[in-house]
């Protein structure tokens, strides 16, 4: 190991790499003060790792992000983990780097002569901002979606240039596929390496200048090498850091909560909020008249941000304690504590409104049952098309492809057999015993030889209708029937005569059928499915048949799909007043 | 500070910080290889596809038809009437034979040649009117693909075979 050791050393020379590296002393001695930036570098690090992870599988295309993100999300194995770590390493991030500026600004750390150093980290800030800002967009769904909007909004609202710059951010008028390639390429490369540049730049002034001593006159201690003192301290940091942010997305994943909202919709009415670290900004805008928007969200900014720059500048003075330095220290904090009222106010807001509610409500009932239909895959039409998986969706789709040119549903379709509207309920069924042979029904069809139904009374004809209903209800699945009221039916289809033509077993499979349906289990999803594959059977229409099989014509998923939506039709009940 | 205490501390650091990476790397490793068996999950693979009426296939001439599924799930992407693949149908009097179009040497498209023999453009395999190898590099026959006649339609399964090995086994 030694000799391995030797070798590569006189090749590469690690070891004094190694050495400068770890054994710079840290004056004062080690101690968990110095562990935020250490901390932040390994928050780094698991943003880079697991976005490459991500990187592997997400599509940075209007049409297929959201898929790819719901296949991380629901189906690869931890995706959940890894795209949950990113999102909130984004957050722990965000807070770690603001108690970091927050130690500078009480420790003084800014003076000279570390006001680049200053700087550099200013600029990482809105560095990390930014990430924030385009990652959000990425996933495509309702809330990145809507929150980006307003920020591509505000761009446009800057003076002279912000329509042009909104135009280039959008990469064109509107949302669009070249919107998601540019923030992916600003969020996975440009950022990055700015990121990495700046990083570099940030730890190397750092070691130059060495860490800040307390402000109290002498280090405390002598000082310590960096290995192995300070570095238990900064991986220990590191490890609680990254430990929590895994506890909090092991616990919302657990609770179930929505990491991934419904497809982008740019026609739904979502009401769209953005991350934590934005609400403060968020509330700000709901406070200004709508012509000052854009100055307000570029100028608040712009003037903290410009206080923070030029604060070397001002608190020139050479004590570093937060005392002598009382009122820079109050009016930075100004900063955070301005930030939290704004933010806490927006939360409080939502809290209270019972709009937003019920808005919120919609939108994780929408999530959670788009993800479940991701399950299949999702068409090329962009992640909306996730809905036509739903088995009524595809199923009305189906329809209006397949069926529309002789039967009517939902307002589509020509009238050459029976409306399939509210088909076999019992409105539909109580509509067509009186009139077989209206245009509704049989009229235009060869099948069309049955009379209306006369039963003796009312309640017989009542009876009736409920136990033709009944014939379709499934085996062992719970029923809306009335059992003694559908027994008085079966007595009254004998009384009536229907049995006169009706059969109620299927005939043998020899019979080519007189054109005159068996009745057994009709309506039930197995009968629904024989019948559409072969309506010309001995037990449908027989001979007498004009529908044609669609059998080659559909596929199993597009077969389920219509049985499904004949079903819910069934279910419909009373049947919608279409007619 | 003892050299003992610091060394062992040392050690501790390393120890936690290399815990630390692999407890991160865990997943992302999982993550990744869990890929290669869901990205292969595909549906609508190993269905028959319409390959056209019998009655336009002349006798004993190959001739190359298009396999597309209606449906096929490629990941998160469900597309439709996705190009699968190509094969060469031989029609003999009722009876139809399916070859894959893709050479079992290396994957090139096999051509057909006058007098219904088949021949690989890339390393100039030879394959007989029945799919037989002939002669070249190829390790065996054009691989043949189910195919079923159902009221006058050509019903053929794509299928996708490995390349270089004398055996057919299927990927």
């Amino acid at each position: 190991m030694a000799r391995v050791g030797d070798w590569l050393d006189e090749r590469v020379g690690h070891r004094a790499l190694l050495h400068a590296l770890l054994a710079h002393p840290v004056p004062g001695g080690a101690r968990w003060a110095y562990v935020f930036g250490a901390t932040l570098l390994a928050l780094f690090a698991l943003q880079a790792a697991t976005g490459i992870a991500l990187a592997t599988v997400y599509t940075p295309s209007a049409t297929t992000a959201w898929s790819s993100v719901a296949y991380i999300e629901a189906e690869l194995p931890l995706g959940w983990l890894l795209r949950g770590a990113h999102a909130t390493g984004a957050s722990a991030i965000v807070v770690v780097a603001q108690l970091h500026l927050l130690q500078v600004m009480l420790w003084g750390a800014y003076k000279r002569p570390r006001e680049v150093t200053w700087w550099i980290g200013l600029v990482l800030f809105a560095c990390v901002l930014a990430f924030a800002l385009t990652g959000y967009l990425l996933p495509w769904d309702q809330k990145g979606y809507w929150a980006t909007q307003v920020a591509t909004s505000l761009a446009g609202a800057v003076p002279a240039v912000g329509p042009w710059l909104q135009r280039l951010v959008q990469g064109g008028p509107s949302y669009g596929t070249v919107t998601l390639t540019h923030f992916y390429a600003l969020h996975v490369l440009v950022l990055p390496l700015v990121t990495l540049a700046l990083v570099a730049a940030h730890v190397a002034l750092f070691r130059k200048h060495g860490v800040t001593p307390s402000w109290r006159a002498a280090p405390v201690g002598a000082a310590t090498p960096f290995w192995p003192h300070q570095a238990l301290r900064d991986v220990a940091a590191a490890a609680l850091a990254i430990g929590a942010v895994a506890l909090l997305v092991a616990r919302a994943h657990r609770a179930g909560e929505i990491t991934l909202e419904a497809p982008a919709d740019p026609a739904s009415a979502y009401e769209a909020r953005p991350e934590w670290y934005f609400l403060p900004l968020f509330q700000l805008l709901k406070l200004v008249p709508g012509s000052l928007e854009g100055v307000v969200a570029i100028a608040v900014p712009l003037v903290v941000g410009g206080a923070l720059v030029l604060l070397p500048f001002v608190d020139r003075g050479p004590s570093r304690s937060p005392r002598a330095r009382l009122r820079f220290v109050v009016a930075v904090a100004l900063i955070p504590l301005g930030a939290m009222a704004l933010g806490g106010l927006a939360l409080v807001e939502d809290a209270r409104s019972e709009a937003h509610g019920k808005a919120r409500v919609r939108a994780e009932t929408e999530a959670r049952r788009a993800l479940t239909l991701a399950r299949g895959g999702v068409g090329t039409r962009g992640g909306e098309a996730v809905w036509d998986n739903d088995p009524l969706t595809r199923g009305r789709m189906v329809f209006a492809e397949r069926c529309a040119g002789c039967h009517v549903l939902g307002g589509v379709g020509e009238r050459e057999a029976p409306d399939l509207d509210g088909w076999s309920s019992r409105a539909w069924i109580r509509d067509f015993l009186h009139a077989p042979g209206d245009e509704r029904f049989y009229g235009k069809t060869k099948a069309n030889r049955m009379k209306p139904v006369k039963a003796a009374t009312a309640e017989d004809f009542e009876a009736l209708v409920e136990w033709i209903y009944g014939l379709g209800e499934e085996e062992g699945a719970p029923s809306t029937v009335d059992a003694a009221k559908a027994a008085r039916g079966a007595a009254a289809f004998r009384e009536v005569g229907c049995d006169d033509c009706h059969e109620l077993a299927p005939p043998a499979a020899d019979d080519d059928g007189d054109g005159v349906p068996a009745l057994e289990g009709r309506g039930r999803a197995s009968w629904l499915r024989a019948f559409l594959l072969a309506p010309g059977a001995a037990r449908f229409f027989g001979r007498k048949n004009d529908m044609p099989s669609m059998k080659g014509k559909l596929d199993e998923v597009e077969l389920e799909a219509v049985v499904r939506l004949l079903r819910a039709e069934r279910a419909r009940d009373p049947a919608p007043a279409t007619r | 500070m003892s050299d003992e205490r610091r060394r062992v501390l040392g050690w501790i650091a390393a120890g936690l910080g290399a815990g630390l990476v692999s407890v991160v790397a865990a997943p992302i490793a999982l993550f990744v290889a869990g890929q290669a068996r869901r990205g292969g999950e595909l549906t609508g693979e190993d269905e028959a596809v319409d390959a056209g009426a019998i009655a336009t296939l002349p006798d004993g001439k190959p001739v190359r038809v298009t396999l597309r599924a209606r449906r096929r799930r490629d990941a998160f992407v469900l597309r439709e009437n996705v190009v699968l693949g190509a094969a060469w149908l031989v029609r003999r009097g009722e009876s139809v034979a399916a070859f894959s179009t893709v050479c079992p040497h290396a994957g090139c498209a096999v051509e057909a040649e006058e007098g219904g023999t088949f021949a690989c453009p890339c390393h100039r395999s030879r394959f007989g009117a029945d799919g037989a190898r002939v002669d070249g590099p190829a390790p065996r026959g054009l691989d043949p693909l189910p195919v079923a006649v159902v009221e006058g339609r050509v019903r053929v399964t794509p299928r996708r075979f490995r390349q270089g090995t004398s055996r057919r086994e299927p990927t």
